[in-house]
């Protein structure tokens, strides 16, 4: 019956402290594998994926309180997923340079040990060129490419406006396309 | 589907080379993955809240409520003052400024015509002296002494003469013939005129 709840009813149903856990789950089934695919697109491999997803619906238990209605809680997981996603990354970039590893855990690396990685098919050649890009560009091409999100919905999540998102992935599909070409 | 068909040809007009790729998902996912994470991420969140609760029971029973007040309408009627509430009035004619740069401009003005008075002189004395030493030669100037000497002699000298060579051309008969030639009436009246000045000169 909760399933065929929308999301404000759930949001109520939470604030209101009436079956959280119940509710919860139900949000997080919900959207679950949306979030898991825009976090692993971005750290590349399962066990990193899976920490921060973790993470994720953590803070959104934690500050579902306070969520506001009148925003999408689509949106707002979204936005929690992406600014985790790079706060682990940068955090990564960090250690690796404070242990001097030469940063052999980059995310090119992480994608040749996937397991059925082949550098000469282009789909994978597709996930090379796009972990070459900044990550605002990544995060941009992703959301657009994958998710297939409109610009207006992703100016929401990334608090960026239109026509420097429409700049950001006109930048991104040059550079993979001439990355394409080079390799 | 209709989003789908912008994006796709948006793609393409940027690159129809990377329109072309692939779609599918490379990555893999272990067996049941999404069937567990919605029941290991309550697992956290239960772990979470006991934790909470063994640290400090009280705060775990409170509410998490604001227990703060806007007034009504408040927030929605927010606007953020880009310009000061009372700017600061800038005064076109300043007396004060005005009788000070007054003052300062006498001041300035009598300095100046002191000044100007001082270096004139200055200079008047200094071009005279240059132009003596510069073009009078000793010969000269002992040419001028003797000269000027000469001239102060005659000028000394002649009336005197002048008086005496008058003196001498005139004889008695003349002079009374031309005292006979004034009537007796002017010469009394001059009578009494030279002596009543004589008398306020004496008195």
């Amino acid at each position: 019956m909760l399933n065929d709840f929308n999301d404000i009813e759930l949001v109520r149903l939470f604030k209101e402290d009436k079956n959280r856990d119940q509710v919860f789950t139900i949000i997080v089934k919900r959207y679950q594998e949306r979030i898991y695919w825009q976090i692993r697109r971005l750290v590349v491999s399962h066990t990193d994926a899976d920490d921060v997803m973790q993470n994720v619906f953590i803070k959104a238990w934690n500050g579902l309180d306070q969520f506001r209605e009148d925003a999408k809680l689509f949106t707002w997981l979204y936005r929690i997923a992406t600014n985790e996603s790079l706060t682990f990354l940068e955090q990564s970039k960090k250690k690796s340079s404070l242990s001097f590893d030469d940063m052999s855990e980059t995310l090119s690396d992480k994608l040749h040990s996937e397991t059925d990685f082949d550098e000469k098919k282009a789909v994978w050649k597709l996930q090379l060129a796009i972990q070459q890009l900044p990550e605002k560009q990544r995060v941009v091409f992703n959301l657009r490419y994958y998710e297939e999100m409109p610009y207006e919905e992703m100016s929401e999540i990334l608090e960026t406006s239109v026509g420097a998102l429409k700049a950001s992935y006109h930048h991104a599909v040059k550079k993979i396309e001439e990355y394409i070409l080079n390799h | 589907m209709k989003d789908h068909q912008h994006i796709l040809s948006e793609l393409s007009s940027i690159s129809p080379l990377v329109a072309d790729l692939p779609r599918n998902n490379p990555f893999e996912v272990p067996e049941g993955y999404f069937q567990q994470i919605s029941a290991n991420i309550l697992l956290q969140i239960q772990a979470q809240e006991i934790e909470k609760e063994e640290l400090s029971p009280f705060l775990q029973s409170l509410k998490k409520e604001n227990p703060y007040s806007v007034p009504p309408d408040y927030l929605q009627q927010f606007k953020v003052e880009t310009r000061p509430k009372h700017s600061k009035v800038v005064r076109l004619f300043n007396l004060k400024a005005v009788l000070k740069y007054e003052a300062a401009a006498a001041v300035i003005g009598i300095i100046a015509t002191f000044a100007t008075l001082f270096f004139s002189s200055e200079k008047q004395v200094t071009i005279a002296k240059s132009t003596d030493e510069v073009a009078i030669s000793a010969d000269g100037y002992a040419l001028f002494l003797n000269e000027t000497a000469s001239i102060e002699e005659n000028h000394d000298e002649a009336p005197m003469e002048d008086a005496q060579s008058l003196l001498v051309q005139m004889d008695a008969n003349t002079v009374t013939q031309i005292l006979s030639e004034i009537p007796e009436n002017e010469i009394s009246n001059y009578i009494d005129l030279t002596f009543s000045e004589d008398l306020n000169l004496m008195n």
